[in-house]
């Protein structure tokens, strides 16, 4: 099973339906560990790159509201997403987790994220407010040494009801040493060609 | 290259009900938001391959299992709020099989003593050859439909085995 297949396999309604079969988090959890195709995943982002890939799928199905009436459509998914990042590269689980929470509509995904956040504050205080970590974001040309994902948490409010704002920041330069820099294919929602800049807009919810 | 995301965001989510035990302790829970119509049919017809013996009964995302049986399926409650509401309602472990009655509860408890799952007895039937219970139960299949099912045909998800016991709050004054 590729990369690839198994993201398709997290994302798939049949998936969602079997991980939904759980009436709490924990069994969510263990249901997970227990599925083939996240078995895979969790194997795959032992290699940052592949880490990277299912951080970039994580973000872009977060811009997939559906229909404001119902659940978000890929809520299993983004659970699992993050999940397995914290398996492996805990700085990429935080960086979703806390975008997962500004996402509405999410269930299992948002525990989970709550579960990461809040974990990480009543342990390393001061290293979950300001990080600067290795990479994401896959893509030919770019050399991965030179990709770093810098991300500020705003922690005032976390616990009261008025909103609080975040700001996630990635990073990257082209590798300046690689011949195929100026050959980039884009590969972010939204990017636009002979640009650099990408733009997720996560709109302010009222508590 | 660079990626921004700004946002604020919803703490906690999910709405929550007034919900108490008999003793006025609040319940914690959370309402789940629905599913489509169509994403709760595809599910059921899932389960219905794997479970074919399973009536379905009702199909809604909004509670789970706890709900239905401690909140008459208006919202979710977490397995940590179990012992608090079991001892607050004047529920009681039934040893005995033979003595459990329609309208009792059976806990799935797993090996780690967690409760994974609550159905409510609906039926106990003497299974003379077998010189055993048959027990038809209805419960909540997580954010899929209800069911009325046999005690053990259901998809429990955690992978571990689990003991099933009886609850019951029965009072006979």
């Amino acid at each position: 099973v590729t990369l690839r297949e198994a993201l398709n396999n997290v994302e798939s309604g049949a998936f969602a339906v079997r991980m939904n079969a759980a009436s709490d988090l924990a069994t969510f959890q263990r249901r997970s560990a227990r599925e083939p195709a996240v078995l895979t995943l969790a194997s795959c982002v032992l290699d940052r790159r592949a880490a990277l890939t299912v951080l970039h799928a994580a973000l872009q199905l977060t811009g997939e509201r559906g229909d404001f009436r119902f659940e978000h459509p890929h809520d299993t998914a983004l659970a699992v997403y993050v999940l397995v990042l914290a398996g492996a590269h805990p700085e990429l689980a935080r960086v979703l987790a806390e975008h997962a929470l500004s996402v509405p509509r999410l269930w299992w995904a948002q525990r989970i994220a709550r579960t990461i956040l809040l974990g990480e504050m009543w342990g390393t205080d001061e290293k979950a407010k300001h990080f600067v970590l290795g990479l994401p974001i896959a893509g030919p040309g770019i050399d991965h040494s030179s990709i770093g994902v810098r991300a500020q948490r705003i922690v005032t409010g976390l616990f009261r009801p008025e909103p609080r704002t975040q700001s996630l920041e990635l990073t990257a330069e082209p590798d300046r040493r690689s011949s195929s820099a100026n050959r980039r294919e884009p590969h972010l929602p939204g990017e636009r060609h002979g640009s650099a800049c990408h733009h997720y807009e996560v709109p302010s919810v009222p508590p | 290259m660079a990626a921004m995301i700004v946002g604020g965001d919803v703490w906690p989510p999910g709405r929550r009900l007034a919900l108490a035990t008999r003793q006025g302790r609040d319940i914690d829970n959370t309402q789940r938001e629905e599913w489509p119509a169509f994403r709760l049919r595809a599910g059921a017809e899932l389960l219905g391959r794997d479970f074919p013996e399973a009536e379905l009964r009702s199909l809604s995302a909004s509670y789970n299992c706890f709900g239905l049986a401690f909140a008459t399926r208006r919202t979710c409650i977490e397995p940590e709020q179990l012992a608090m509401i079991l001892h607050d309602d004047g529920y009681r472990q039934v040893a005995d099989e033979r003595d459990v009655r329609a309208g009792d509860l059976a806990l799935y408890r797993r090996r780690d003593g967690q409760v994974e799952h609550v159905a409510i007895v609906l039926r106990v039937d003497p299974d003379v050859g077998a010189a055993r219970f048959r027990f038809v139960v209805l419960s909540k299949w997580g954010a899929n439909g209800e069911y009325v099912h046999e005690l053990r045909h259901l998809p429990l998800t955690s992978g571990l085995e689990v003991s099933v016991e009886f609850y019951s709050e029965r009072r006979m004054p």
